[in-house]
């Protein structure tokens, strides 16, 4: 399954709508009207507070190779849900969907992954009962 | 008297005198075991050992024009949500309208946030983070252990009274006591360098904080936070934290200097403001 760049841009409602996932702040000002989900293979898992990040590159249907970054929950928010260092591995095959950055950079939030093969990985959230 | 003579009588007084004086020191010893037993953790009125996360519901509040960024649900003396701006002081509005939040143009790197530049969040602005807090009761003292930056308070539970002329600090001076089951913490000896929200919500060092904290059930505690701040405010504020116990987390490392250079890649990447 190929993917054009960007595969899919389109208004957000669900995800508009929930709690920020980046609650306390991110290092970028993204666009929350646009959600953009794209197929790249991972370059590194940078796994660091404040906030984790990953590196990973995305080709056009003609080849051409672009680095994106999306900008992911703190390290310990991720690990409480099940997430580790190695839960991305360079060469993995990932679709990242998220919203893109205000400033038209190649950078996103990563607010959900998923591998080409279907497999999902551990929600991004807060703690699903923190809002009570 | 021969030296020797001397030497054994000096040694007789020097023994008597150390029995004599044993019992004082059991005494003191008693007196000062006493003193702390009565305060350990399963005798207090209350206890909120524990790892607590802050909730996401109702006590967070939103951004709006008038008051921006993340903060507390503010709250007017009928315990309503305040509506427009915080009233603050000619003073409060020209510190208001200096200090530089992130908003819709300005990133976290060209913000002046102090929490970006990674010095403690203050009181009342640790409780904003969604991160865990421990609390660990010890004799005198029941200790705020917060994961993010690893800021810690102490609040001396044991009657002494506020540090006299003592230099504000970043998390300030706090002292509690009890009323029924509910810890009330008083706080002052704040320094003005930290906010009161992410929208750049100013406070003075005459910040006067007065928490009243007690448990909603065994799962939850509430946290009301009461504000004077003569300086910044024209009235008193108010507000509330609920907290969710989490009895299976531990604390973790959070260490806000750990910033990877590609992190800061990624904000000058992504930076609005040129």
């Amino acid at each position: 399954m190929k993917f054009n760049l960007p595969v899919c841009f389109f208004a957000v409602t669900a995800l508009c709508v929930s709690l920020p996932i980046f609650a306390h702040h991110g290092a970028a000002e993204y666009d929350n009207t646009k959600t953009i989900s794209l197929q790249g293979t991972v370059a590194a898992l940078q796994y660091l507070n404040p906030h984790a990040l990953i590196l990973f590159t995305v080709k056009d249907d003609k080849g051409q190779a672009t680095e994106w970054t999306a900008e992911l929950q703190s390290p310990n928010l991720l690990s409480r849900r099940g997430w580790s260092r190695s839960t991305l591995k360079p060469g993995d095959q990932i679709i990242v969907t998220g919203h893109p950055v205000k400033n038209g950079a190649k950078a996103m939030s990563g607010q959900k992954v998923v591998f080409t093969d279907g497999r999902e990985t551990p929600n991004m959230g807060l703690p699903p009962d923190s809002a009570k | 008297m021969k030296s020797r003579t001397k030497f054994l009588f000096c040694m007789g007084v020097f023994f008597f005198a150390g029995v004599l004086s044993v019992p004082a020191v059991l005494h003191a010893q008693d007196s000062q075991s006493r003193k702390t037993t009565g305060l350990v953790s399963n005798q207090t009125p209350a206890d909120f050992s524990g790892v607590w996360y802050p909730s996401t519901g109702s006590t967070l509040g939103a951004s709006t024009p008038d008051n921006p960024g993340q903060q507390f649900v503010w709250l007017d003396p009928e315990g309503k949500p305040l509506k427009g701006p915080l009233p603050l002081t000619a003073w409060g509005q020209e510190r208001f309208k200096a200090n530089r939040p992130t908003g819709p143009a300005r990133t976290a790197i060209d913000s002046d946030d102090p929490d970006f530049q990674c010095f403690p969040s203050g009181v009342p602005r640790i409780y904003l983070f969604l991160y865990p807090m421990e609390i660990v009761h010890t004799p005198g003292r029941v200790l705020m252990l917060f994961e993010y930056g690893h800021t810690i308070r102490q609040i001396f539970t044991d009657g002494r009274g506020h540090v006299q002329d003592a230099e504000p600090t970043w998390m300030g001076d706090s002292i509690g006591h009890w009323e029924g089951d509910t810890l009330v913490v008083d706080t002052t000896g704040l320094n003005d360098k930290t906010w009161l929200g992410y929208g750049g919500q100013p406070h003075s060092d005459a910040l006067h904080v007065i928490e009243r904290i007690h448990r909603i059930d065994h799962d939850s505690m509430m946290i009301d936070i009461m504000l004077d701040d003569p300086k910044a405010y024209t009235m008193p504020l108010h507000t509330q934290k609920k907290y969710v116990l989490k009895p299976d987390w531990n604390l973790m490392e959070f260490v806000c200097e750990d910033n990877s250079l590609n992190f800061l890649e990624f904000e000058k990447k992504t930076r609005i403001q040129k």
